[in-house]
């Protein structure tokens, strides 16, 4: 008998994926923190100096992290927290056209469109 | 290092409120890191925002599991919020960090008033026909060993205050848990239990819309962002493990005057040029 993918299920899945989601990230962010230690960062007495160079945002994320410092870690799992919730809707708009809910394939989508729209955005700061 | 652990506790602290109130860690976050430690208004909403994503995805995996979450609802929903946090998040980028402080102060104060307000619970019947019936806006929930139904009423006022809620949580870092709430218990009429944990179940998503133009703006700083996530996440998993056992109508009344003092202190900072 085949066992048809029902709400239930959906829903299952979406709560492991949150779960996993937000402990892989805080594990990610409590390494790279304990890293950014053993490097002797020290917290700034002045926080308005912390400013990330803007524009540059993407390559320094990327040079940290493949350098393996702690502050590349940090946003690594940050980005990880980020992307949960938008694997989370890809996962139900699946769950949608498996079911042939089409109304909410087109909504999910939707969702997803201002997500893209959103990253665009910040993208041309 | 003793300013790491302070912060650290605090975000716990935040997180423990939170989680126990179910109006989320920034509410507390924000104060704490402004006139807290110093930190610039907007620093400390990107990483209010950030821990927002924690606590509400690890709490919507909970509820979803249990089936009071509509997912569809949430979705649905979801595209006002969304919206409405790009629009906050662009908006915050031209004002002024006292402005937010105001707005910010403005806000908690009707959070407490919302909050300390008998919440309706409504069991709506489905209209055949209706624009909730076509969308698909109804459901069913587990009470008590009982099934229940219910459907969703006044669709398009919900969005639009699911649009403000967007919008203030973007501005504020926030995941204004008190205004979505309102949105569906008051307008659109759902139950409580569904109303409370499908918005939950948005906020996350909410904040990933806003976060991503923080985080590209360079106004998501690790130092910071790392104790308060951790922090905040750590003391929303203690405040889910205790909700059983405390009597929340005390605890209410509790954080009604710490948001109080809070809003009363933001306020007045704000109005004194106070924040960077």
């Amino acid at each position: 008998m085949k066992r048809h993918f029902t709400d239930l299920d959906l829903n299952r899945s979406v709560g492991n994926l949150l779960r996993l989601g937000v402990i892989f990230s805080v594990i990610t962010s409590f390494i790279g923190f304990i890293k950014l230690f053993f490097e002797g960062v020290e917290m700034p007495n002045d926080y308005t100096s912390l400013g990330v160079p803007v524009g540059t945002i993407w390559q320094s994320f990327f040079t940290s992290l493949c350098k393996f410092e702690g502050i590349g870690i940090i946003q690594l799992g940050i980005l990880l927290l980020i992307l949960t919730p938008l694997v989370r809707i890809i996962f139900a708009l699946v769950g949608y056209i498996k079911e042939k809910d089409y109304t909410y394939v087109i909504i999910s989508a939707i969702v997803i469109g201002i997500m893209l729209v959103s990253f665009l955005m910040g993208f041309t700061h | 290092m003793s300013e790491i652990l302070i912060l650290f506790f605090g975000a716990v602290s935040a997180g423990l409120l939170g989680s126990l109130t179910g109006l989320g860690g920034g509410v507390v976050i924000i104060p704490l890191l402004t006139l807290g430690f110093g930190v610039p208004m907007h620093y400390a909403i990107g990483a209010s925002l950030i821990s927002v994503i924690g606590t509400s995805s690890g709490a919507a995996a909970a509820f979803v599991k249990e089936g009071f979450t509509n997912v569809r609802i949430g979705m649905f929903l979801e595209i006002a919020t969304t919206t409405g946090a790009i629009i906050g998040a662009l908006i915050s980028g031209l004002l002024n960090p006292n402005t937010i402080g105001i707005i910010f102060a403005s806000i908690l104060i009707l959070t407490v008033i919302l909050n300390l307000r008998k919440k309706p619970d409504h069991q709506e019947p489905l209209i055949e026909g209706s624009l909730e019936h076509r969308l698909r806006l109804f459901g069913t929930f587990p009470d008590k060993g009982v099934i229940k139904a219910y459907s969703a009423r006044n669709t398009i006022p919900g969005f639009f205050m699911m649009a403000f809620a967007g919008v203030m949580s973007g501005l504020l870092g926030i995941g204004s848990g008190a205004l979505k709430v309102l949105a569906m218990d008051n307008m659109m009429k759902l139950p409580f239990k569904v109303s409370t944990t499908t918005s939950n179940f948005m906020i996350g998503v909410t904040a990933v819309a806003s976060s991503l133009i923080y985080f590209q703006r360079g106004e998501i700083i690790p130092v910071i962002v790392a104790p308060v996530l951790i922090g905040v996440v750590l003391g929303s998993f203690i405040g889910s493990k205790t909700l059983m056992i405390s009597q929340t109508k005390k605890l209410k009344v509790v954080f009604a005057v710490v948001v109080s003092i809070l809003s009363i202190y933001m306020m007045y900072n704000g109005l004194n040029h106070n924040f960077k």
